[in-house]
């Protein structure tokens, strides 16, 4: 089986089904990083969809470098498509009054949609970018320079995110 | 800066929402998407392929009415040299 990056060169020479090898080996873990920042896997695929239509039309426009790794490439993308989606949420609650629920399409997998649904609760709180970096250092589990580049800004700017992230998770803990 | 409780909970959470995956039938539906992006590319490729033959279909055109007019200056040499033709209306 291709490597990510040789299936996205075999896409950038007209391949047009080597995509699918992208797609099937990224899209679980892409709608997980989607659901744990959205708190929805409906809403998480949908961010997903769009974005690897965007990663597909930028692989054949060869707007993709390769300066980073193809998963890399692909986190910013979903990233920064989940930011969206939580701002658009965020100003239609506002003028709809709806809150934001988790969603629960009936899928076998309970536990987990109750985790993410307290995941959500506990980071409601914060701002999305706070929110975004606390939930790829500690849930995601990625390294300082990785999110700092998936986040397009410098790594001091990271910490400094996860800082408040966390003083103001505190906070809310000790208020509660 | 990291505080035991907070990463101990989210690593917690974590671990939690790791069986979360995409639904059955999703790889599909996203290849869909792409495969309906890709179409307008592949009109644009049949545009140009069909451009490679524009000038093989006017040379077939000169051809046709060349021919057309020798058969037509014919067929008028034919009826001119008949005195038996006549129209009815």
């Amino acid at each position: 089986m291709d490597t990510l990056e040789e299936a996205a060169a075999r896409v950038r020479r007209g391949d047009t089904a080597a995509f699918q090898s992208i797609v099937t080996s990224t899209s679980d873990s892409l709608v997980r990083l989607s659901a744990r920042i959205l708190g929805n896997v409906s809403d998480a695929e949908d961010v997903v969809q769009e974005s690897m239509v965007k990663a597909y039309r930028a692989l054949v426009a060869e707007q993709f470098d390769g300066r980073s790794s193809v998963k890399t490439w692909l986190y910013r993308i979903v990233t920064h498509g989940s930011i969206d989606a939580l701002r658009k949420r965020r100003r239609e609650r506002t003028t709809s009054d709806e809150g934001i629920e988790a969603g629960w399409d009936g899928l076998a997998l309970a536990e987990a949609r109750l985790a993410l649904q307290e995941l959500t609760d506990w980071l409601a709180a914060l701002p999305e970018e706070q929110r975004v970096a606390i939930v790829l250092k500690s849930v995601e589990g990625l390294s300082t320079p990785e999110i700092a580049e998936i986040l397009e800004c410098s790594e001091g700017a990271v910490e400094q995110r996860l800082v408040r992230a966390r003083a103001t998770l505190r906070q809310k803990r000790s208020g509660s | 800066m990291s505080d035991p409780n907070i990463d101990e909970r989210l690593a917690a959470l974590s671990a939690r929402t790791a069986p979360l995956r995409a639904r059955p039938g999703f790889a599909d539906r996203v290849m869909l998407a792409v495969e309906a992006e890709h179409a307008p590319a592949f009109g644009v490729a049949l545009w140009r392929s069909a451009l490679r033959l524009a000038p093989l279909a006017a040379l077939a055109a000169v051809a046709a009415v060349v021919w057309a007019v020798t058969t037509s200056d014919a067929t008028s040499a034919m009826l001119a040299a008949a005195d038996t033709t006549e129209f009815e209306w």
